[in-house]
């Protein structure tokens, strides 16, 4: 089957992108496949290059960036989401003259269209 | 495009944080692609339903004018839970004129029937 993964919180403020993260390797385990994941609200942070993890914690941040690389899947940021927390490619960074960008190269920026789109394409949808 | 129906639950209040306007955004997506899509508020979402909004006093943005733009995204109606009314003291003349009440039961129902549950 089909499936888009919705992530909508922080992993410092929720289980959420972690439980993602499990339940989409073993989608892939069991040979369905992801059409879409997309990041939304608090979880556009995990798109971001820059956080820091202790040697001693999980870094879930490299975690979903490798799977997300590994299986070439189409990871979205809502831009509306992001810009307002501070998540920039480039071209945003650009575009609002800002002095620094800091999204991870695995992912895009698009709107909410692509959720809509994803949800009408896919199977099943779930959210974490 | 095939018709997948989006069922959106508001439970969140207005102006803490942004919250309630990205949850509307989310109405709004779907209905500006033309899918099916209904939103309840409950809990403490129907505050977010409650008229006569002065949030510029805290400077917020006024969640007032984005509600009652839905109709012209196809969206003439927005429903409410009564019994989440009924635990806030609020009655539906209190509410903007796009609110309808529902019951338990429909609430059920909708979400039943909808594609996907989306929850604020």
């Amino acid at each position: 089957m089909l499936f888009t993964l919705i992530i909508q919180h922080s992993p410092q403020q929720s289980h959420g992108p972690r439980n993602a993260l499990q339940f989409a390797k073993e989608l892939i385990n069991q040979n369905h496949r992801i059409y879409r994941l997309f990041f939304y609200r608090e979880a556009v942070e995990l798109a971001s290059s820059l956080p820091v993890y202790t040697s001693d914690e999980s870094n879930i941040q490299v975690e979903w960036q490798a799977f997300i690389k590994e299986y070439n899947l189409d990871a979205v940021v809502c831009i509306a989401a992001a810009l307002r927390r501070g998540i920039l490619d480039q071209t945003e960074a650009n575009r609002y003259h800002k002095t620094a960008h800091n999204m991870n190269e695995n992912f895009t920026l698009s709107g909410l269209g692509q959720l809509v789109d994803a949800v009408v394409s896919s199977d099943r949808v779930i959210r974490f | 495009m095939t018709k997948k129906s989006a069922l959106i639950l508001i439970t969140c209040p207005p102006y803490d944080g942004i919250k309630h306007r990205e949850a509307l955004d989310t109405v709004l997506a779907f209905s500006a692609f033309d899918q099916p899509v209904s939103a309840v508020f409950l809990h403490d979402g129907v505050f977010q339903l409650l008229n006569e909004q002065k949030p510029e006093l805290i400077a917020q943005k006024n969640a007032e004018k984005m509600l009652n733009s839905l109709p012209m995204f196809g969206l003439d109606q927005v429903q409410v839970l009564g019994s989440s009314m009924v635990q806030r003291n609020i009655l539906l003349s209190d509410l903007l004129p796009i609110a309808k009440e529902i019951d338990q039961a429909a609430l059920n129902a909708l979400i039943s029937e909808a594609f996907i549950v989306l929850t604020f």
